[in-house]
């Protein structure tokens, strides 16, 4: 078949030019020995929804991002009912604390435990701000005393993981930090 | 870009032991997965159609055997906190019947396979890969070793040549590296700077992507070219600027350019089998003009695309990607904040720059027995947010196919191509998806 209009060959059993939709003719083609490699009918066009399939998330980021939304909601509350020290220096330190040791045990259940890394290491951060606050408002550790634990406990649970996937936490974190 | 070779092995070809379960990007990697969107990414295919039916399970198989060889290929982009990340992944189940339009969205960051897909459909073999993972011509060297391995499992004896990996062998330190780092010296005065293009505008139909083949004999180009005084490259390139120009709504006042990619490892001999191409886009500016012939418009972008495509020019270039990959402000700053940052980069410093592009993957050599299994080879690139039709072609047995695709039904600039062409005395061979 061809196009009379477009003046090229069309496959063998083309109705319409692909270019300009006039009447294919049936003509010999100028291209001999052609086949055409033929697409599948695609039917119905489908959401891009059906292509999206939510696979296994490893669970850490979530719980780090409710405990980032969880602090911050702490933070907003203690500062309208007046009890930002207690909520800076106790409670969120000991959420971090809680939360590091959920993550240390849970790695050993999860298989991707060595993802946890990243975890232990905000945590230990988070803690080092509060810390850091501390001493600099008090001229001392002062009141830090609890996110200094609560940090310690963070880097202790990434030593310990470390020490039993070395390979894996020195990847996570090769990854992580783009190394 | 030019077909490369991989087996002539270097002295100093370090095998890799143990590859690594995460990897970073390469410096040219790092805009794709920060420039998806919701149900797109840049991907592109490669496809071979054999002579006989596929076979899935054969296939299956020998994607299975030839994944230890190509370990770089199997991994899924990860967000990290501040950059994306390759992550390596066992699960070798992407192998599936094609049943719909090619270059579809490859799931990344949330999925467990890899960021790439290999389709059968009677006798065509498509291999689609999200761009982070590999350029074209890499990933080439990957499908051309996959389809020799599924026709070895079907009983047919293979000549060992250089234009295929050996799968026996382990994969080599040189194919993970980032020769754009490597490649990267400290220059003065770099800019991107570049005069925004004009925009080819087509209605997009929603989860539709229309692909049109133009067969073509080689002898046909080359004695058209001849005619034209131009290479084979040029008089298509220019073709296509006139396809643009002559179906232009009204006059226009910005320059029509093309994007033309080149492979830079010939030049920086580099055997990497992730990313190392950059682009140069060449055009004209009608500012407009109505009635520019043809000829003319070769007259307007001769040399620009030997100066455009020098390899001091590219050398540059990868310099500006490599220098601003390795930005310290960049690198400290998180991935969530980043991204719209480099989304934007992408649309207003890189695709804007160009009307379209028309990536050339050369010749397809492959072992002597594969040709008489081999029909056909294809190269479709996928879509992207801003330009409404790209074009891709490859060279394989004497016939150069080049590849429109567009996720709008428009045809105006295709059907004005292979005018342009067939009024040249050039025999061209349509076939489409539709």
């Amino acid at each position: 078949m061809r196009c009379k209009e477009c003046r090229v060959d069309l496959g063998e059993n083309v109705k319409v030019c692909p270019l300009c939709g006039s009447a294919a003719t049936d003509e010999k083609p100028m291209i001999e020995n052609m086949k055409t490699a033929e697409y599948p009918e695609y039917g119905e066009l489908r959401p891009l929804k059906y292509y999206i399939q939510k696979n296994d998330v490893y669970f850490g980021k979530w719980m780090m991002v409710g405990i980032v939304a969880l602090s911050a909601v702490i933070l907003a509350v203690s500062e309208i009912f007046n009890f930002l020290d207690t909520a800076l220096y106790i409670v969120l330190p000991a959420i971090y604390a809680a939360a590091a040791i959920v993550y240390f045990l849970s790695s050993f259940k999860d298989k991707k435990h060595s993802r946890a890394a990243i975890y232990f290491i905000m945590l230990a951060l988070f803690d080092g701000v509060i810390t850091l606050v501390g001493y600099i408002t008090t001229k001392g550790i002062g009141q830090a005393y609890f996110a200094l634990g609560s940090g310690v406990v963070a880097l202790l649970s990434l030593m310990l993981l470390a020490t039993k996937y070395p390979r894996e936490i020195d990847d996570e974190l090769a990854g992580r930090l783009h190394r | 870009m030019a077909d490369w070779k991989i087996n002539p092995i270097k002295e100093d070809c370090e095998e890799v032991s143990e590859v690594p379960q995460w990897f970073p990007l390469d410096v040219a990697a790092t805009i794709y997965p920060n420039a998806r969107r919701y149900g797109w990414c840049t991907v592109y295919r490669f496809a071979f159609i054999m002579k006989e039916e596929v076979d899935p399970v054969v296939l299956k198989q020998a994607l299975k055997d030839i994944a230890p060889r190509f370990p770089g290929f199997f991994v899924n982009v990860k967000s990290g906190l501040f950059w994306y990340y390759f992550e390596r992944t066992e699960d070798l189940d992407i192998v599936e019947p094609e049943d719909y339009y090619p270059c579809r969205y490859i799931q990344i960051c949330e999925s467990t396979k890899p960021a790439m897909r290999i389709l059968y459909y009677k006798n065509r073999i498509s291999i689609e890969t999200f761009h982070a993972i590999a350029d074209g011509g890499a990933a080439l060297v990957f499908n051309k070793t996959l389809v020799a391995r599924y026709l070895e499992l079907k009983g047919v004896k293979i000549t060992r040549t250089e234009d295929i990996a050996n799968i026996d062998e382990k994969p080599k330190k040189y194919e993970f590296e980032d020769s754009f780092r490597k490649n990267y010296k400290k220059m003065k005065g770099l800019t991107r700077k570049e005069e925004t293009a004009y925009c080819y505008k087509a209605p997009a139909v929603k989860n539709y992507y229309k692909v049109i083949h133009g067969l073509i004999p080689v002898e046909d180009l080359k004695a058209a070219a001849k005619a034209h005084s131009m290479t084979i490259t040029e008089f298509l390139m220019v073709a296509y600027l006139y396809a643009f120009y002559k179906t232009a709504p009204g006059k226009v006042y910005k320059p029509i350019k093309i994007s033309i990619p080149a492979s830079l490892r010939p030049r920086f001999d580099s055997k990497t089998l992730r990313n190392f191409s950059l682009y140069a886009n060449i055009g004209f500016n009608p500012k407009g003009r109505t009635d520019i012939t043809f000829d003319e418009i070769f007259e307007m972008v001769k040399g620009k695309m030997e100066q455009g495509l020098a390899t001091e020019e590219l050398h540059k270039m990868l310099c500006i990607n490599a220098r601003d990959a390795s930005n310290p402000i960049l690198r400290v700053v998180p991935n969530f904040l980043k991204k719209p940052v480099m989304q934007f980069i992408f649309d207003h410093a890189g695709e804007n720059k160009f009307t379209s592009a028309m990536t050339n993957l050369g010749i397809v050599k492959l072992p002597p027995e594969m040709y008489e299994h081999v029909e056909r080879v294809e190269c479709l690139l996928g879509s992207s947010p801003t330009k409404k039709l790209l074009c891709a072609m490859i060279t394989y047995n004497s016939m150069i196919n080049i590849s429109f695709t567009s996720d709008s039904e428009k045809t105006d600039v295709q059907r004005e191509f292979f005018r342009v062409l067939s009024e040249r005395g050039v025999r061209v061979r349509i076939e489409c998806n539709d």
